[in-house]
């Protein structure tokens, strides 16, 4: 069994000698025309769809696949352009593999010309819970505001009533921030990237209850366009979010994963 | 605290992060990329039950997630500007 990772150009990747992939063969590179396939021999019994599933279901397994196969790709577009294959796409051999990368070379070959060049970038936008500085916090220490001090404490009709109104007020408070906050970092990356791609958004599980993420977007950049795309999304804006709640994060280069598909979809 | 107010100067070097994320390395190792005609590909995010299994793995998963590899290339790093 072979495991594929990346198409790329034939050349030399000298990087794949120092990556471990999945198995203890080597990594290397099929030729198939102007196209090469990096792979690595894979035993059969561990790569069968069931077997797959039940080691992917077991997360440091999971983990240590992931990184593994990352690890091989990353050490592939060290020395040039790849398009990475999906985890876990697994042929039943040379011929076999070469023809399924024959069947496609044309869209691949238009996909590494698209990627040439580019990165891809993660930015992740959260939103906090209302700071000191929020504004349902100033109406409530407010005087004069429509949240009296006291009120809210109340175990009457009213203070109840009170209350739903404010927690509706801050999730309504909540929800146009969001918005705005979206609006404004897709518009700034918009202004460097050559293409984004909205990507699932993590949970709570993930992110924790106080922070909720909002947006989780991949961005193929320039490469040399990097930092400047960080530094937008970044850039803290105090009249959109005046409470501070919102948080970006960017995180790469990353081989342009997101990317990679586009193209070659339109094939199909 | 923003991640702006972490940034480094331009010019400098963008330091290396410790790791990749485990969490942003699935949305890409899994969900995306060029599926070609394997014999099997497990498309994991189209198989229900696994996908259900992932979610709960995810919930433990969190944030920064230091690499068993130490500096993995593609992360910090513009391979072809080298």
């Amino acid at each position: 069994m072979l495991h594929a990772f990346a198409v790329c150009r034939p050349l030399p990747l000298p990087h794949l000698a120092e990556v471990g992939g999945l198995s203890s063969a080597p990594v290397r590179t099929l030729r198939v025309g102007e196209l090469a396939l990096v792979v690595q021999e894979v035993p059969a019994e561990s790569f069968t769809e069931e077997a797959l599933r039940e080691r992917l279901s077991v997360r440091a397994e999971l983990e240590r696949c992931a990184r593994a196969h990352h690890e091989v790709v990353a050490a592939a577009a060290r020395s040039t352009t790849v398009v990475p294959l999906p985890m876990a796409t697994v042929h039943a051999g040379a011929a076999r593999a070469r023809a399924a990368v024959a069947e496609r070379a044309g869209p691949l070959l238009a996909a590494l010309d698209r990627l040439e060049g580019r990165a891809e970038w993660g930015v992740k936008v959260y939103i906090g819970p209302p700071g000191p500085g929020g504004t349902a916090e100033r109406d409530r220490r407010s005087p004069t505001g429509p949240n009296p001090p006291g009120a809210a404490e109340g175990t009457g009709g009213l203070a109840y009533l009170e209350r739903l109104r404010a927690r509706r007020r801050s999730e309504e408070e909540r929800d146009s921030l969001v918005l705005r906050v979206v609006e404004r970092v897709r518009a700034e990356a918009a202004r460097v990237a050559v293409a984004t791609r909205p990507l699932r958004v993590h949970g709570v599980e993930v992110t924790g209850r106080e922070h909720r993420q909002v947006l989780n977007l991949a961005c193929l950049v320039e490469a040399g366009r990097g930092r400047e795309l960080v530094a937008r999304v970044t850039a803290p804006d105090r009249r959109t979010d005046p409470g501070a709640r919102v948080r970006v994060e960017a995180t790469g280069p990353w081989v342009p994963y997101s990317f990679a598909g586009e193209v070659v979809d339109e094939g199909r | 605290m923003r991640d702006g107010d972490r940034l480094p100067a331009p010019g400098e070097e963008m330091p290396a992060p410790i790791g990749v994320p485990l969490v942003d390395l699935l949305d890409r190792v899994l969900a995306t990329g060029v599926v070609i005609g394997g014999d099997i590909v497990v498309a994991i995010a189209e198989v229900p039950l696994v996908r259900l299994s992932l979610h709960a793995l995810l919930s433990s998963v969190g944030g920064r997630v230091a690499s068993p590899f130490g500096d993995v290339p593609g992360c910090g790093e513009e391979p072809w500007t080298r």
